[in-house]
This record gives C-alpha cells, sequence and structure tokens, in this order.
C-alpha cells in the first residue's frame, strides 16, 4: 500500500519516514469519496449548444451504451481541478476512470493542477504516468500545471488554467483544494451554464467518524454537516449554492500552516 | 478476568462496573463509530464499563460556527458548543437505544442556568422509567445521571455555573430532587479553588464527582492573528493538560469524601494509575479516544496486568499518593512571628 503524502509536521513526517515492513495502524475507509459514476454520466451528452471545438471530443462506445448520448452531440469533458495536496485523491480517479474504459464512454479528461511551488510538485511523475495509462486504453487525457512562484509550469493560480479551459454545458469538475479555490472553482461553474461540480472538502477532524462535531462547514441552505461524514464529497451546489463559500473558515481567511 | 489477574470491579453508586475505564462524555459515539468504521462490535462488547453520551440540553442547539477544532501541543482545543437535538428528540429517538446497549449509562445534561437541571432530570426519569418501570431499583443498577456544569448561567451574565459554590449547590440540589440513584457533578476546572465547588455539590446531594471538563484555552490564526476557532476560546483537553487535571483530582479526594471519577490527557496505562493513585476510583479517556475508541477496554487489561505485576489489588492503589502527605494543597505557611 502507498501513500502520498505531504510532510508537513511531526505526524506526516513520521509517516514518510516510516519504512518497509513497519506497521501503521489505519482507521478507515472513511466517508463519501469522488462518485465516479455520476460524475462520467454527467458528462453524457451536452445540454446546451457546443461551441465547435474539437478539443475534448472523446468517439462514443457503442450506441445507446451511455444513457442520453447519441452520435450528434459532442461529449463533454470531465475536468479534475485540484491545487496543492489536494491532488492525491485523483490519483485513484485516474485509475479508476482506466479502469471503466472497457466498458467504453469514458469522457475525454482534463486534469489541471496548481501549486505553490517546486517542491509541492515532485509527485507529477506518478500523475503523468496515470494519465498515460489512460491514453493507452483510448481516453483522451491532458494535464495543466502551473505554480504560484513559476518554478514548475507557468506561473499563476489552478483556475487560469480552468478559465483557459473554457467549461461548457456537457462537462462535469472533481475538485479539491483550499475552500478559496474551490469557492472560485464553482464561480465558474456556475457562469458557465451551471456546470456540475464535486468538491472533495477538508476540516480538521479529532474522530473522523462522526462522534466529536468537530469538522462541520455550512452548507448552501445554512445547515451545518459534517466533513467526516457526509463528505468530505459535497456537490456544488448543496456545498457553495448560489454563491458564498462552504467555509470552515470563520471568515478570517486563509489559514496555511497550521 | 483472567485467572492470576486482580478483580477490576469498581461501584459507583448503585451502578456496577467491570472495570473503571469509561469515555469522556462527547468524545465517544458508539452508534456513530460503528457505522462508519462497519464495527458492529463496538455495540455488542462496548470498550467501556459504562457508556456516557454526549451532553443533552432542554432545547436543541446547532453547535458553534466552524472552525470547532484545532490541535495545540500534546492538546486539542475544542469549541463544539454542545450541539444536540434537545432532551425531547434525546428521549424519543436516543434513549431506548442506549438502554439497550450491555452496559450501564450515565446520562450527561447541561443547563444554562440552575434550574434547567432540574427540568432536565425530571424529564429524563420519566422518559427511563417509560421505559424501564417507574419503580427506581428497577434501573437506578442501570441509568446513573452526570451533571455539565461548565454551561454559562445565561440569567447570571454567562458565568459559568460551575465557577459558583451557590450556584452549584443550586443547580445539583434541583437535578437531586427529581433524580434516584447515581447523580455525578461533572466539575469545571476554570476556577480560582475547585474544593469549594467540590463541596457544594457533595453538599447538595452529588453522589459522585467527575473531574475535570476541559481548560479554557486561545487559539489564533497565524496568517490572521485573530481567534482560529469560531467560538474564540475554546476548551483544551489530552495530554497537555494531565499535570493540571491530576493536582485537581488529588485536591479534592483529599478535601471531599464522595468517589471521583477522574479525567484529563489519559492515554497511557500510567495516567490510569495515577488518577486513581490520586484518588479516582474511575478513569474517564475523552481526547485519547478519538484516535483509538477500543482505548478504554485496551487501559483495562494493561491495568489488571500493572496491579498483577505489583501485587496490589485496586483497593492498594486507590487513594495510594496520599498516604503520609500532610499538605496536600502545598499550601504556603505565613512566617512565624
Amino acid at each position: 500500500m502507498e501513500f502520498l503524502v505531504s510532510p508537513v509536521g511531526p505526524g506526516t513526517g513520521e509517516l514518510v519516514a516510516a519504512g518497509v515492513g513497519e506497521g501503521v495502524w489505519i482507521l478507515g475507509p472513511l466517508g463519501h469519496g469522488f462518485d465516479i459514476q455520476a460524475a462520467v454520466s454527467a458528462c453524457s451528452g451536452a445540454r446546451g449548444p457546443v461551441p465547435g471545438a474539437s478539443a475534448g471530443l472523446v468517439p462514443g462506445g457503442a450506441p445507446g451504451s451511455v444513457p442520453g448520448a447519441s452520435a450528434g452531440p459532442a461529449r463533454g469533458r470531465l475536468v479534475i481541478v485540484a491545487g496543492g495536496v489536494g491532488v492525491a485523491p485523483f490519483l485513484f480517479v485516474l485509475e479508476d476512470l482506466k479502469s471503466r474504459a472497457a466498458a467504453g464512454g469514458l469522457p475525454a479528461v482534463l486534469t489541471l493542477f496548481g501549486f505553490r511551488d517546486g517542491v509541492q510538485a515532485e509527485a507529477l511523475g506518478r500523475f503523468e504516468s496515470a494519465i498515460e495509462g489512460l491514453r493507452a486504453v483510448g481516453v483522451s487525457a491532458e494535464l495543466g500545471v502551473i505554480s504560484e512562484d513559476g518554478s514548475f509550469g507557468r506561473s499563476g493560480l489552478v483556475t487560469t488554467l480552468l478559465a483557459e479551459a473554457a467549461l461548457r454545458p456537457g462537462d462535469a469538475v472533481l475538485a479539491c483544494g483550499s475552500h478559496g479555490m474551490c469557492a472560485a472553482v464553482w464561480e465558474v461553474c456556475r457562469g458557465a451554464g451551471g456546470v456540475p461540480a464535486w468538491f472533495s472538502l477538508e476540516a480538521a477532524m479529532a474522530c473522523g467518524v462522526g462522534s466529536c462535531h468537530g469538522c462541520v462547514v455550512r452548507l448552501s441552505d445554512g445547515s451545518l454537516a459534517e466533513v467526516c461524514r457526509r463528505g468530505p464529497v459535497f456537490a456544488g451546489a448543496e456545498a457553495f449554492g448560489e454563491g458564498g463559500c462552504a467555509c470552515a473558515g470563520s471568515g478570517s481567511g486563509e489559514s496555511e500552516g497550521r | 478476568m483472567t485467572a492470576g489477574l486482580p478483580d477490576l470491579s469498581v461501584d459507583l453508586g448503585p451502578l456496577r462496573l467491570a472495570h473503571p475505564l469509561v469515555n469522556g462524555s462527547g468524545t465517544l459515539d458508539l452508534f456513530e463509530a460503528a457505522a462508519a468504521l462497519q464495527e458492529p462490535a463496538l455495540l455488542r462488547e462496548p470498550p467501556v464499563a459504562a457508556y456516557v453520551p454526549k451532553t443533552v440540553t432542554l432545547r436543541p442547539r446547532c453547535g458553534n460556527e466552524p472552525p470547532r477544532i484545532v490541535e495545540t501541543e500534546a492538546g486539542l482545543l475544542n469549541s463544539i458548543g454542545l450541539p444536540n437535538a434537545g432532551v425531547e428528540a434525546f428521549v424519543e429517538e436516543e434513549l431506548p437505544r442506549l438502554l439497550a446497549l450491555p452496559r450501564p449509562i450515565i446520562l450527561n445534561v447541561g443547563g444554562f442556568s440552575p434550574e434547567e437541571y432540574g427540568l432536565l432530570a425530571a424529564r429524563l426519569r420519566r422518559g427511563v422509567e417509560a421505559l424501564l418501570g417507574a419503580d427506581p431499583s428497577a434501573w437506578t443498577t442501570r441509568v446513573g445521571l452526570e451533571l455539565n456544569i461548565s454551561c454559562p448561567n445565561v440569567h447570571s451574565g454567562c458565568i459559568s455555573i460551575g465557577t459558583d459554590p451557590a450556584e452549584t449547590r443550586s443547580a445539583v440540589a434541583g437535578a437531586r430532587v427529581e433524580w434516584p440513584g447515581l447523580l455525578v457533578v461533572k466539575l469545571t476546572p476554570n476556577v480560582t479553588d475547585i474544593v469549594p465547588i467540590a463541596r457544594a455539590a457533595a453538599e447538595a446531594g452529588a453522589s459522585a464527582l467527575s473531574l475535570v471538563n476541559t481548560f479554557k484555552g486561545l487559539v489564533l490564526d497565524r496568517v490572521t492573528l485573530r481567534p482560529y476557532l469560531g467560538g474564540a476560546t475554546g476548551g483544551l483537553s489530552g495530554p497537555a493538560v494531565k499535570p493540571l487535571a491530576l493536582r485537581l483530582v488529588f485536591e479534592v479526594a483529599a478535601a471531599v469524601g464522595l468517589p471521583i471519577v477522574g479525567m484529563g490527557g489519559v492515554c497511557s496505562v500510567g495516567d490510569v494509575l495515577d488518577f486513581m493513585a490520586c484518588g479516582a476510583r474511575v478513569v474517564a479517556v475523552g481526547a485519547a479516544g478519538f484516535r483509538d475508541p477500543w482505548l478504554p477496554a485496551r487501559l483495562a487489561q494493561e491495568l489488571a496486568h500493572a496491579l498483577a505485576d505489583r501485587r496490589w489489588t485496586l483497593a492498594d492503589l486507590i487513594g495510594c499518593a496520599h498516604r503520609g502527605v500532610k499538605n496536600p494543597r502545598n499550601v504556603l505557611r505565613p512566617p512565624t512571628p
């Protein structure tokens, strides 16, 4: 079993220092992950006029194999947007997509990663392999990388790459990153005519099972939901709604390095 | 118990516990943990000698604005805010499945005025009677009540009830009238002198004392330099508070004759030995249970072996730290004239 770990403190430091053969006690799996089938299905068939761009189109599977799709309308894209350590879950998403490729009907996959600096980008090789793996089974897969300090890829935020990708109806988004990034991504999805999106949110957790009620975020309907139990993946409409932020923050802004 | 290991059973009022380890209120939810971890064994064989559910209040509470928890050096600062569905929903939905667990239950209530404790005790008593019968002797061996008096008195400038002996006395007396059987009063450490509070609770009819609840603390956001938690200040728990909690258990045990449930940073068998040596006959695991819900049961096993190694019984252990200690509060004597 392998883990992608960013050593930011004593706990992650110990995990990274652990050698082969050492025991690790794991509590899990916990919560609800990305519903990849739902995301793939959300890409099937455009919901409105689609610009003539051919980027991201994938020949469909057997006729009728994808509900709602036909030979005519262009397929939407599955767009992955992640920042910093938020890239980690998408290694599994990409591998899961590859395992679904045999059944046919997968959309094109566009993966957009943003990092603070080159240090965070160290694991890129694994993702490049996973994306190669998707191409090898006939899925159109692209990777865009950007870094805040310009040390890796272009300089800027991942939302810059997302803007260039020009989201359109028929696309679907999976995202994981800071609250600021997620909120900004959701705004882009709304602005693009209501592109469905799912976000893996983060909150400090004491118990991870729903005992302590410490990891709540405020949803768009005003209710509080435990990220460990209801989430960590929430649909964009549920988490952010018509605007505002599914904040685990108290409004005091970004909290890095905690 | 395995042959050769000492008997760990302890009485807490009419409750008979198979061993001294319980959970701190609000830190272990057996039903949530069993569901999330897919471990029905947690309900079949709960890893605690008695189960203490989280605080119930008269009215439903959403809890505090997030963020509600933050890690500190060897500790955890929380501002959860006692979210719960209120006592009516609790009696309807929670009480039946709690009473079906194969362990004694110590219900926990919090009030925002001394009067609310009496109302809560009365409501819970009616709920228990509806399920187990009107004769207290039928159920007082199975159900106890713990009063969380760290709550603010909203009628008295939101000063915590447990910081004032008179308010404490009033809250406990009100509950005592309504509740037969085990009545535990959970003390707050955020006081200048805990002994008068402990005495007030004892005089008002408490069967036992549990100490301590969390210590008030503050963490600032690293970037904004403003309070990190949604509730601004929070309660500190975890290994960082153990020496503080241990001292309070030591003092109360020396001053008041009631049985004590000791807690505060317990995560190893050494901690269990320490709290019991200071006079606790029951020890609660709180924050450490987040990492390992089975910890209380494991500590019980380790306690049995630790006692066997010394050839001690539980009775040898409880309060042994007090032997020969003449000045437990380390009171500075004024210079003789």
